[in-house]
């Protein structure tokens, strides 16, 4: 089409979206006008006045005929043109990025690489587009993937960079570009960009200096068929004897709806392994695989799918994700207002979790208090924490049937305080003293709640009712509530556990809240509230509305060997703790680097009131793979309060430990460890197909333009046109166009021809 | 803290005014409606339902066609101080501690019985002439091992081997779990009160009482299962304690016992 447009018009379509349209006639278009006018007016009269057989309709169509066709003669006399700024030849240089990452070569479905259009293209001594530019511009090459540099020629490329940043390869050639007249970039690449670095800023650069990027985009914009592991959702650190439930996005093309096994393996043994149902072309699904990792220490856990016959790219089947296994005892404490069962069963189904320390604070009278499980004779001595320090040792806290009153307020504020700020685990248990029962509305406490506190019962009896537990949609998918079944088996499960109690009437969770389980029974007017939980503040609260768990464990209808109240409690109780920051924590910004690329290593700072700390001195010692030990000092990043910062350059390949320690004044505030692996990374082989909306983007923004390896041979005249540098200004001469031509001898064949019909001749 | 003896005497007095009214209709001991006092009908009727409390519950059971079993009254052996003993120390429970118990009545099931598994403690009297079948064994041998707890009272040699009686039994229900003696500093004579066993004197007069318990594993670190007075009889002070027949400090001695039991069994 643009081929006919070019022989109709003289020039591309582009000269006309970039010229601006003059008529170069000497004398005044005015005067023409005129005469034009007076031109028609007399044909016009002269076909009017016209006697003979012809009709006032032919006379018509003739005089508009002969009309049109001087206005034709008028508009080539006029000598329309183009005024065009154009850069001058050789004045000006253009930088030609290309990509030189893994995923280059990939092969299209006709066998030939991405590189092999760089190869024809830019490194053969025939290619006519080098040819092309070299007569119009100077030209100078750039390599990119997570790196840009200059490149003298394309010859160097190696094709073998393991993550592609458009947004640096964009800086860098603007900036080494930047003293010399430049009429544009030229970007060849997949656009497959993996380091998430926003392109906005580059674009936004690249416009105030108005340098045009032309972007030519290879590979094809489907790989089919071909099946895609993409993100792994899985905690960087767990609790040892944890069930993990971990969710895998698969995304296929060309395989329909079949099933592929997804297989976990913690060091190179398969621990867990799931059927999964392919969705549609390009829709991805979210597969949910549980399984335990057994022993202390950093692990590397790989998911994988299998390559499929035929399957285009394997290396897309695999991800590793870096976990820590942690070992230590999480301390909870669990205050319970009255002697009852759930203190004794709660125990007893966590007494073998060497990883949970259930501390109980039992009332077992007014101001008489039972103490198990606590460390020495000092804790707890003087019954519930009192001050923050106290409190916040613990990591997370069950409430049990305790009335609000017994609290003062400024406990009350600290059991708020311990969800909000300390980012404590808090689990309210159903019983007399509990929720509107125990009088909690209007405590700082109740907004802490995930369920909504109606008015407490007026029975001077008090409420109570049976309820059949059944998880809910939410539910069936939270690790919490599984009970070790396989998923499509936990509500049978549930629905095998006898029923329990509840005397708090509760059927509504807090916005934002979510329900796990609920119930329902003859003495209920509405669905009760079984099991919710909410986010609030930096920690997370739990309502658990029955008072009676126990039952399933002692229930004549649960078998001896039956083991879901301990799996229950035990679920519930890591629930609870996890994620449960430390005064001291470390992380680093990715889990997994390439040897040599930077890391930032961010540490937040707490004193034992987990208020932030910014006067601490912070050190990271980073133990390499072969014992190396660097130690480094970790600085306030001023930006956040307690927020601690360095970046390091790991250099080896395998785990690197980082053991981060801060102290004020002498004082041990704390200390974290966290873990870090290095090896090349196979970023290149996921989202691998030609990003063609990325690269439209930085060409429309910049003012360039998206090609092709089909289309791109117009790209040296394009940029000529369209281009920034030293230009000068061309006048194009539009009457000797065809197409004004043509439409001369249409409408001159077409009177003669009306003529002939209607026999005028 | 508790104010000690004091408050203990208060609340026991209090109890022994609440339940003058069962005194005054002059009989010894009370069975509901025991027809033919054969003692193996059911007490469903009677029985208070399940309603999350603290219940005190007695094991009913049958005797042995040769053993000591007695009945004093026409009182089945397993009925022994029923219903005032319970009555007064659930009274005594509600005054002393926050256990959330159900003091309008208590329930009677045999081991074999599936309600029997909603009530974490149990009772057992007079296991000298107890002679379960092989469910009441299977019974009891999974409630316990599910998690309950059974308190064994009044059971003495002087009227023949109960001791072994009792022992064989347990062995049939908890195989391989023994009877071992409890020390005297055992976490259950410090669960609520700070006990001396050896000033819970049997109310039959100096008899060497002695405390045996069967632990979870044959462990004595781990829970305690089943709690044996043997030698002695709590139950008999808790049914006299408003009578004046035994001197207040060793009902309170005995009362004080029940509660520990009480209270350890809740929370371990």
């Amino acid at each position: 089409m643009e081929r006919i447009f070019e022989f109709l018009f003289k020039y591309p379509p582009l000269f006309f979206e970039q010229g601006d349209f003059t008529f170069g006639a000497p004398t005044s278009v005015r005067l023409w006008l005129i005469i034009a006018g007076l031109l028609g007016a007399g044909t016009v009269a002269s076909y009017t006045i016209a006697r003979g057989k012809s009709t006032v309709t032919e006379r018509s169509v003739m005089a508009g005929l002969r009309v049109m066709l001087l206005a034709v003669i008028i508009v080539c006399l006029l000598q329309p043109s183009l005024i065009l700024s154009t850069v001058v030849p050789q004045q000006n240089f253009v930088g030609i990025l290309i990509d030189d990452s893994q995923s280059m070569l990939l092969t299209d479905e006709n066998g030939i690489s991405r590189s092999s259009f760089v190869n024809d293209a830019f490194t053969s001594d025939e290619s006519e587009l080098v040819r092309q530019l070299s007569d119009r511009f100077a030209l100078r090459f750039f390599r990119f993937s997570d790196v840009a540099g200059r490149i003298d020629s394309p010859a160097e490329l190696t094709y073998e960079g393991t993550h592609t940043n458009l947004a640096r390869a964009l800086d860098v050639a603007r900036e080494e570009l930047s003293g010399v007249p430049l009429s544009g970039l030229v970007m060849i690449t997949d656009g497959a960009d993996n380091d998430n670095q926003p392109l906005a800023e580059s674009l936004v650069s690249l416009q105030a200096a108005g340098v045009p990027v032309f972007t030519v985009g290879v590979g094809e914009e489907t790989i089919a068929p071909d099946i895609e592991l993409g993100r792994i959702e899985m905690p960087r650190a767990v609790l040892e004897g944890s069930s993990l439930t971990v969710d895998a996005v698969i995304t296929q093309m060309g395989f329909g709806s079949s099933t592929v096994p997804l297989i976990v393996e913690d060091e190179l043994r398969i621990i867990a392994e799931e059927t999964v149902e392919l969705g549609p072309d390009r829709e991805p699904v979210v597969a949910r695989i549980y399984f335990e990792l057994e022993g202390v220490g950093p692990r590397r856990v790989t998911f994988r799918i299998p390559p499929q016959p035929g399957e285009r790219v394997n290396r897309n089947n695999t991800r590793s994700v870096q976990v820590e296994v942690r070992g230590e005892r999480e301390k909870v404490l669990y205050f319970e207002g009255e002697p009852r069962f759930e203190v004794k069963f709660m125990r007893r189904a966590v007494q073998e979790d060497e990883n949970i320390q259930l501390v109980v604070l039992q009332r077992t009278a007014e101001s008489k208090f039972l103490r198990l499980d606590v460390d020495d004779g000092n804790e707890l001595e003087f019954g519930f924490p009192t001050s923050r320090e106290e409190m916040y040792r613990y990591r997370a806290l069950i409430l049990g049937s305790v009335e609000a009153s017994f609290f003062t307020h400024d406990q009350l504020q600290i059991i708020a305080d311990f969800v909000s700020e300390r980012g404590g685990g808090l689990l309210f248990l159903g019983g007399h003293g509990a929720f509107a029962e125990g009088g909690w509305q209007g405590t700082p406490v109740e907004e802490v709640m995930p369920v909504v506190l109606g008015p407490p019962t007026d029975d001077p009896q008090g409420f109570f009712a049976e309820v059949k537990v059944t998880p809910t949609q939410a539910g069936l998918a939270h690790p919490s509530v599984l009970l070790g079944a396989e998923q499509d088996q936990v509500r049978e499960r549930w629905n095998s556990l006898p029923t329990v109690t509840t005397v708090n009437p509760i059927s509504q969770v807090r916005p934002g809240a979510t329900a796990l389980l609920s119930g329902s029974g003859d003495q209920l007017a509405l669905e009760q509230i079984v099991l919710a939980f909410q986010r609030y503040g930096r920690g997370k609260s739990i309502a658990l509305t029955i008072q009676d768990s126990w039952l399933w464990q002692m229930h004549a209808d649960v078998p001896l060997e039956d083991q879901s109240h301990e799996i229950f409690w035990q679920q519930m109780i890591r629930w609870l703790v996890d994620g449960v920051p430390e005064a001291v924590e470390a992380v680093t910004d990715q889990e997994q680097v390439e040897p040599g690329e930077n890391v930032q290593l961010v540490t937040n700072v707490s004193d034992s009131s987990y208020i932030e700390v910014n006067n601490a001195t912070v050190t990271a010692r980073i133990t390499s793979p072969t014992g190396m030990v660097e130690e480094l000092p970790v600085d306030w990043t001023v930006q956040r309060d307690g927020e601690y910062s360095v970046e390091f350059r790991p250099l080896e390949e395998g785990e690197y430990e980082v053991e981060v320690t801060a102290e004020r004044n002498g004082e041990i505030l704390g200390s974290d460890k966290t873990y870090l692996y290095t090896a090349s990374r196979d970023d290149e082989y996921f989202s691998a197909s030609r990003h063609t909306q990325t690269l439209r983007r930085i060409a429309d923004e910049t003012g360039g333009l998206f090609y092709t390896p089909e289309d791109v041979s117009s790209l040296p005249e394009d940029i000529r046109v369209t281009g920034a540098g030293v230009t000068l200004v061309e006048e194009l001469d539009l009457w000797d166009m065809p197409f004004l031509f043509i439409l001369l001898l249409t409408l001159m064949g077409a009177e003669w021809g009306f003529r002939r019909i209607r026999g005028l001749i | 803290m508790i104010g000690g003896a004091t408050r203990f005497l208060v609340a026991l007095l209090f109890a022994g005014a609440a339940i003058g009214w069962v005194t005054s209709t002059g009989s010894r001991s009370i069975v509901p409606a025991l027809p033919g006092g054969d003692g193996l009908q059911s007490y469903d009727e009677t029985n208070s339902p399940y309603d999350g409390k603290y219940h005190f519950l007695r094991v009913q059971y049958d005797v042995g066609r040769r053993s000591s079993g007695f009945f004093r009254s026409r009182e089945p052996a397993w009925a022994h101080d029923y219903p005032r003993a319970e009555r007064n120390f659930l009274n005594i429970i509600k005054e002393t501690t926050f256990v959330d118990s159900q003091t309008e009545g208590s329930n009677i099931l045999r081991l074999n019985d599936p309600e029997l598994f909603k009530y974490p403690i149990a009772y057992i009297v007079e296991v000298g002439s107890w002679n379960p079948t092989d469910e009441e064994v299977a019974g009891l041998g999974t409630y316990l091992s599910k998690g309950g707890f059974l308190i064994v009272d009044d059971t003495r040699n002087e009227r023949g081997n109960e001791w072994a009686n009792f022992a064989y039994h347990m062995e049939r229900a908890l195989p391989g779990l023994l009877l071992v003696p409890l020390e005297h500093d055992h976490r259950v004579f410090d669960s609520f009160f700070r006990i001396d066993p050896l000033k819970v004197i049997p109310p039959y007069g100096p008899q060497n009482p002695q405390w045996y318990g069967i632990f979870e594993d044959n462990d004595p670190t781990k829970r305690l299962i089943v709690v044996f007075n043997f030698n002695n009889d709590i139950a008999e002070y808790w049914e006299y304690s408003d009578q004046g027949y035994y001197p207040i400090e060793l009902s309170n001695e005995a009362y004080k016992l029940g509660v520990n039991y009480i209270v350890y069994g809740h929370t371990h």
